[in-house]
């Protein structure tokens, strides 16, 4: 009797345990989603974020704090209508709180809307919502060339993460901007140091010390890279230039020969091609290269310098002369794009500014940028005739 | 039993598998074979020695920066050395510019300190002699002004070398007179004939100066680069990171248009600038910080090229009658005004040497930070003056883009008869940005071995060790011994002299340009053959930064015995001397058939 008494305890205990495991089971087990979500998040992996929070909101679907999350992961891949209905439904599930607006706040701001000065000070305070906020603003700073602003939340940021890859690598690009070369190059250093697998941060750090730099420190970089992106070609396009800085024209000429033959369109490789010509002292082996590099990149000042000089040294002045007075009209147009870009610092809110430029830069090629300055200038005054044709002639 | 065998054979089945991962795991790409090229300078012995500390010369320029924080780019500049053999001993004596103060209730009041002359005694040892040569003071007593340069030139053409000296608001002639012309023994003094000689008014703030006869007169022509329209008006506050204030960029302010003086031959100087064709100044125009007047396109005729600060260099061909100086400005389309890019540059420094051995000058500045040094091959056909950017070519981009340059030349360091090139560097600004990018910088050296360059900075020797706010660097041979020695003038720091010791074991030649009674000689051209080989020196007019160094000329032979001289002077005619012994110096005077040793005390 008291044998079977006990079978039954241990299986009715068995049995507990199967109940208690599959119940603990399923509490616990879409947790993994949101923390892998968490986890995605938090390495700017917004795609997979999304998919982590969806999966786990499919079975914890009134989770507002989930909600928020994902809300978060919409709003930087830019699916605002999904962000709010996740905001939406964070409040319905009851989660009220300065998380629950900010985020609204920062989904306006990047849908287009300007900072409110309210944002810009909760921004300025000591907490994660803090970097959560700066981290819009940064990126609002920079598409509004307010490169200033943008400077000192980067530097804000950083102080709090200063391991934070994108961050550290925006910040340099901004030191770029600048001319402030030496500090683009201790950002990229610090990128390297903390993630020293990152292609990114080892390419910028390369192409910046062919810059500010040596060629030698330069090359330690584009080695590494070599060895795991033989393939890439401004890997290839560094390595060929440390080589021709370095004096080592033969090799340089290897990398470039190749390098042209499998991007025979890339006005970067043509020019150092033909440049690789003129210091082997040959001038009439440069001017196909060069040739080919003007009409691969026409509105680049560069390209068509170097063959208006190549041309005049072979003693074609009349053609020279042509290329020439290019570069004078380029030169015009460089000018008074630098004037605009300094106006907009000073005036960021100035449409009719935003506009000229935008149509500068869709006048010299620079398309993508030329439309967004458009964008901007309609978004600061949309009665703004220039910007509204000139994106209507691009539509159609 | 057998769930052990079981359990066994899984583990052994995993390791298996494991091993096999481990074993077949992608191959990692070998290592990058070194591709060869240029190889680094070996380590070789010093090829200069400090004898700062030993020498006499202790004297420091000032900026001002210790008096007052006022971050005006007028303490950027610095200032030169000048080399004069002004007592005639055949020994070279150093003139050092003393830079100036602030002074004054908001201590807004530019005030200069006095400049320095260090007579040599030989040996390397040098006694302060400014008093006695009355280089203490200006012309009636007045003090000095803010200073930042010299030149130096025989402009009367008495056969005594004479002084120009560049600063804030004007310039100041010096000339070279006997103490009594009745006692040749009582040595020789500085006479103030500024405003005599008519240079005592507009100039704003002069730089780097040369002397060349640009007329073909004999007498030599002055060009003065201006650097830029600044003033306590004109003053605005600048920063680099946002932040922190700092001495604003050149861009900040207009460019000054630089002057040419016509020499008259009575002792004065006439502003021929406008008739001249100078270009004119402005925003993105003239902010002249070097100059160097040379023969560039062979015609005799000196020509003028002009490092600007952040703008176009400037190339003034020379088109000049007797009497009556004109230029035309070729910079843009002989190639020199801009970098191999396109781009302007911050030029600073200027030398003019034959480091590929062509026969032609090639031109070499001195730039900004983030900019490659440029050096410019000469290859000019005749009626078009024309000019390849050869930096990468000759090795000397692979120093990177770390420094800003000043002062610089072209010297045969060890006396192997290949131009090497020295510069000294230093930030122009105040707090530099970035942790890799001092203010202090240590200077360069750059050895040439048949046409291609290395980085030899540590052959600089001790004085490499520390960085410097260096500036100006005259070079000549002090202690006449063939070798050329650098005088260096740094910011607010000891100026220092470097003796070279470099190419013990090898032969040389010097020679020493005398024209006719005394006619100014820059534009000729001197051609050493030796062993087969032939080099060619310039007699150039200005060069380096705000500096005058030895006009004589240098070559160095290696093993070889001197050949055949042939000298071009600017007036088209020609000498050949032959016979020359190795390891001394040689006076050629124009139209004299044998060259005159010079017996030159050590």
């Amino acid at each position: 009797m008291s044998k079977q008494w006990s079978r039954t305890a241990i299986l009715l205990l068995a049995l507990l345990l199967a109940v208690g495991g599959a119940v603990w089971f399923w509490r616990q087990y879409p947790r993994r989603f949101l923390q892998a979500g968490k986890a995605a998040l938090q390495a700017r992996r917004y795609g997979e974020a999304r998919e982590q929070f969806q999966q786990y909101l499919a079975s914890r679907p009134n989770d507002a704090h989930a909600h928020l999350l994902a809300a978060r992961a919409c709003r930087w891949l830019r699916e605002y209508y999904d962000a709010y209905e996740h905001l939406r439904r964070c409040r319905e599930a009851g989660y009220q709180g300065e998380a629950v607006e900010l985020e609204a706040a920062l989904i306006a701001v990047q849908r287009g809307e300007e900072p409110t000065p309210a944002l810009r000070q909760r921004a300025e305070q000591d907490d994660e919502l803090a970097l959560l906020a700066l981290e819009v603003l940064i990126q609002y700073d920079l598409d509004t060339y307010q490169l200033h602003q943008a400077l000192q939340g980067l530097t804000r940021y950083l102080e709090a993460r200063p391991d934070d890859l994108q961050a550290r690598l925006a910040r340099g690009f901004v030191w770029e901007r600048f001319l402030y070369f030496a500090d683009a190059v201790e950002d990229y250093r610090q990128a390297v140091a903390s993630h020293p697998n990152s292609e990114r941060a080892r390419l910028k750090l390369g192409e910046t010390l062919l810059l500010a730099g040596t060629p030698q420190d330069a090359l330690e970089q584009f080695d590494w890279l070599n060895k795991r992106y033989p393939e890439r070609p401004e890997v290839r396009l560094g390595l060929a230039r440390c080589r021709r800085r370095l004096g080592q024209l033969e090799e340089a000429k290897q990398l470039l020969d190749a390098l042209a033959n499998d991007q025979p369109n890339d006005g970067e490789i043509l020019w150092e091609r033909g440049q690789l010509e003129l210091d082997r002292g040959n001038a009439a082996a440069a001017e196909p290269w060069f040739r080919k590099a003007a009409t691969a990149r026409p509105y680049d000042r560069r390209m068509a310098y170097s063959l208006s000089r190549c041309l005049l040294s072979l003693g074609k002045n009349e053609e020279a002369e042509k290329w020439t007075a290019r570069v004078a009209e380029l030169d015009a147009d460089l000018k008074k794009m630098d004037q605009i870009r300094l106006a907009v610092m000073k005036r960021p809110e100035d449409a009719a500014l935003r506009c000229e430029g935008g149509l500068l830069l869709l006048k010299n090629g620079e398309q993508q940028e030329g439309i967004r300055w458009l964008k901007l200038a309609l978004r600061l005054d949309p009665t703004c005739a220039e910007a509204r044709s000139a994106l209507d002639r691009l539509a159609k | 039993m057998r769930s052990l065998s079981f359990i066994l054979g899984f583990l052994v089945l995993l390791g298996g598998v494991a091993a096999s991962v481990y074993f077949l795991r992608p191959t990692p790409p070998l290592e990058q074979p070194d591709l060869g090229g240029l190889a680094p300078e070996p380590l070789g012995p010093p090829l200069f020695e400090d004898i700062t500390a030993r020498s006499g010369v202790n004297f420091t320029y000032q900026n001002g920066e210790r008096t007052a924080n006022h971050l005006a780019i007028l303490e950027s500049l610095g200032g030169g050395a000048g080399l004069i053999d002004y007592d005639g001993d055949g020994l070279l004596d150093i003139f050092l510019p003393g830079g100036g103060d602030y002074t004054g209730p908001d201590l807004k009041e530019i005030v200069g300190l006095p400049c320095k002359l260090y007579r040599n005694l030989g040996g390397g040892k040098f006694e302060d002699v400014t008093v006695t040569v009355g280089l203490d003071k200006l012309a009636d007593g007045k003090p000095w002004f803010y200073t930042h340069g010299c030149a130096v030139a025989d402009y009367d053409r008495d056969g005594w070398p004479d002084l120009l000296v560049t600063g804030w608001g004007r310039v100041a002639l010096f000339r070279n007179v006997a103490v009594d012309p009745n006692d040749p023994k009582k040595g020789r003094r500085f006479l103030d004939v500024t405003d005599q000689a008519g240079l005592g008014s507009g100039i704003l703030w002069s730089t780097s100066a040369a002397f060349g006869d640009l007329d073909g007169d004999g007498y030599p022509d002055i060009y003065i680069c201006q650097y830029v329209d600044w003033s306590w008006k004109k003053h605005p506050a600048c920063s680099y990171d946002g932040k922190i204030p700092d001495v604003c960029p050149p861009k900040s302010f207009d460019g000054l248009p630089h002057k040419v003086y016509r020499n008259t031959g009575q002792g004065s100087f006439v502003d021929v600038s406008k008739e001249a064709n100078l270009r004119s100044g402005g925003p993105t125009a003239s902010k002249g910080l070097g100059v160097l007047i040379i023969d560039l396109d062979g015609d005799g005729k000196p020509d003028i090229y002009v490092a600007n600060d952040t703008v176009d260099n400037f190339l003034y061909l020379n088109r000049s009658k007797p009497g009556e100086i004109r230029f035309e400005e070729r910079g843009q389309i002989s190639g020199v005004a801009l970098d191999d890019r396109g781009t302007p540059n911050g030029s600073m420094g200027l030398d003019a040497g034959d480091p590929e051995r062509t026969g032609k000058p090639n031109l070499w500045v001195t730039n900004y930070e983030n900019e490659l040094h440029g050096l410019y091959r000469n290859d000019s056909k005749p009626g078009m003056a024309f000019f390849h950017f050869r930096t990468a070519a000759a090795g000397i981009a692979a120093i990177g883009q770390l420094f800003v340059g000043w002062g610089t030349a072209f010297v045969d360091a060890d006396l192997d008869g290949w131009e090497d090139l020295v510069v000294t560097n230093g930030h122009a600004i105040r707090y530099p940005t970035g942790k890799n990018s001092s203010r202090k910088q240590r200077p360069v050296l750059l050895m040439n071995h048949q046409g291609k360059f290395r980085d030899a900075s540590p052959r600089l020797g001790t004085y490499y060790d520390t960085p410097r706010l260096g500036r100006g660097l005259a070079a000549g041979d002090l202690d006449n011994d063939g070798r050329v020695d650098l005088v260096l003038s740094n910011m607010n720091e000891p100026a220092a002299v470097l003796r070279g010791i470099g190419g013990q074991d090898q032969h040389w030649l010097g020679v020493e340009l005398v024209g006719k009674q005394h006619a100014c000689v820059v534009g000729a051209r001197v051609v050493l053959e030796a062993d087969g080989q032939r080099q060619t020196r310039f007699a150039k007019g200005g060069g380096s930064y705000c500096s005058a160094s030895d006009r004589r000329m240098n070559f160095g032979l290696g093993k070889a015995q001197p050949g055949r001289l042939i000298v071009h002077w600017p007036d088209g005619s020609q000498q050949q001397f032959t016979g020359l012994s190795p390891d001394r110096y040689y006076r050629l005077v124009q139209g004299q058939e044998s060259a005159e040793p010079i017996s030159a005390k050590k």
